[in-house]
């Protein structure tokens, strides 16, 4: 079961067209949907949050089209949108009592419990808060309404390791429950790969793999070696080089690579880096 | 709408004082010098101003994905400015009959004048709040100043002509204003719906 199915959606914009997208985040997952700035995966999300209309394709959450989710539905969604979404004039008192009537399920209990665990002040202006601590307020509020679905933009950009961490950990506590999922959008990819089953990487508006994280590490490899040693592996061992000032590197396909060569672990951030800034063969 | 709305009140809390302060000072010049034009023009400024404000806040906040990512219906989005908006109009509107506790101020030509502002009040929300829905809260602000500036002075050329036309024509007049206020209330509440409902947020 899917809590969330991406079918070919297209967007397109004068300066940019998403083209195509396609993946899924089962029940019981945490999906890494990783890309540069720029390569669509806010756009995907807002397509998923029916905040834009698609000219293809389109998203389906729990099994319904995007574009038809009840209040409902919506309350299911614990949504974090990057830049911070809370009214910045108000408290976290004043935000409580505005979510009573945003969210059928809030639980001011839960929500006040989060902002002591992150150490939120309760009477002080959302705007004197840090950025770090706006985006805690935010993961508070879609933490506190009971929601079976994070949907995540960017909520560890701009803060510091250990504040990063600390949402990390909300988010495997939040995981405890195998009904729960969530979708988590980052160009820090340490942070996913910490915490990712499966990993979905947008380049230029368009899906460059959506698989499992492990069976990435399975399947992909570094190859660094003289160009001679590169082309001797075959074409279809290598998925995209570098050219560097000692030799040239390589993201390979382990499997494809003659048995006996030396190769090193890929990352998730090789693998994105390689896709984003390599050549192709 | 609600949730929109008390978010919007409390988010406008800190300049509910000076609204208050406005709304007191132009009574007062307008009960002081007997001219009951300088409060009814208030009436109209009210009307836009908060529910502009709320907007612009909310851009700022980008609260619109939000509340819309949480549930909140484009409908909700849309029809709770207007209700921001009546909120502080209405009453404020609704103050111009205090005057006529003066005996000074009972007179047909300023009753008028009441009944004709209420319609303009509306009239403009109803054409402000499309736009800015449209533009946005920094592009519809010029257009706003410019109407609220063309109302007024197109009240003050209209007064006196319908005043020297005498007769009927004062009551025709506002009775018109009421109408194309009160009439262009849910046909302005249609666009901007059609509006929300084709944006991209």
């Amino acid at each position: 079961m899917n809590n969330i199915s991406v079918r070919g959606m297209t967007k397109k914009f004068n300066d940019f067209t998403l083209g195509g997208v396609s993946f899924d985040v089962p029940a019981g997952s945490v999906v890494g949907f990783i890309g540069e700035n720029g390569a669509g995966k806010s756009t995907t999300i807002k397509g998923i949050l029916g905040l834009i209309a698609p000219n293809g394709g389109g998203a389906y959450v729990f099994g319904k089209p995007a574009a038809s989710l009840s209040k409902e539905d919506k309350n299911r969604i614990g949504a974090v949108l990057g830049e911070n979404c809370l009214p910045e004039n108000l408290t976290l008192k004043e935000v409580s009592v505005v979510m009573k009537h945003i969210f059928t399920a809030w639980q001011d209990s839960a929500f006040f419990a989060f902002a002591d665990r992150f150490a939120l002040p309760r009477d002080k202006k959302i705007r004197e808060f840090s950025r770090g601590m706006q985006q805690k307020a935010a993961l508070a509020v879609a933490l506190s309404h009971g929601a079976e679905l994070l949907i995540l933009d960017e909520p560890t950009s701009g803060l510091d390791p250990v504040a990063r961490d600390e949402i990390l950990d909300i988010l495997y506590d939040f995981m405890q429950d195998e009904r729960h999922s969530v979708l988590i959008s980052s160009h820090i990819v340490s942070d996913l790969e910490k915490l990712c089953d499966y990993i979905v990487f947008i380049h230029g508006g368009k899906i460059v793999f959506a698989e499992e994280k492990d069976s990435l590490k399975e399947k992909y490899a570094l190859f660094r070696g003289s160009a001679e040693e590169l082309a001797a592996l075959g074409r279809n061992a290598v998925a995209a080089y570098m050219r560097g000032d000692f030799g040239m590197s390589a993201l390979v396909y382990r499997g494809e690579v003659p048995a006996g060569t030396p190769l090193e672990r890929a990352g998730i951030e090789d693998i994105m880096l390689y896709y984003a800034r390599g050549e192709r063969v | 709408m609600k949730g929109t709305f008390l978010k919007d009140i409390m988010n406008l809390k800190g300049q509910m004082l000076y609204y208050a302060f406005v709304i007191v000072f132009f009574f007062a010049v307008g009960a002081i010098t007997g001219n009951i034009y300088f409060y009814a023009g208030v009436s109209i400024f009210c009307g836009v101003v908060a529910p502009l404000s709320a907007i612009a806040y909310d851009e700022k906040d980008n609260w619109d994905k939000f509340a819309l990512a949480s549930g909140v219906s484009r409908k909700e989005l849309a029809f709770s400015r207007y209700a921001l908006g009546l909120s502080l109009f209405v009453p404020v509107w609704a103050l111009s009959f205090v005057f006529f506790a003066i005996p000074s101020f009972r007179t047909a030509e300023n009753l008028y004048t009441v009944l004709t502002f209420g319609g303009l009040g509306l009239a403009v929300m109803d054409a402000v709040l499309p736009l800015v829905f449209k533009l946005g809260v920094e592009k519809a602000r010029t257009v706003y100043i410019v109407l609220v500036v063309a109302v007024m002075a197109f009240c003050v050329g209209a007064a006196s002509l319908i005043g020297l036309a005498g007769g009927y024509v004062p009551l025709v007049a506002c009775a018109a204003a009421l109408a194309v206020g009160v009439i262009g209330l849910p046909v302005s509440a249609a666009v901007s719906l059609s509006v929300y409902k084709y944006k991209d947020f």
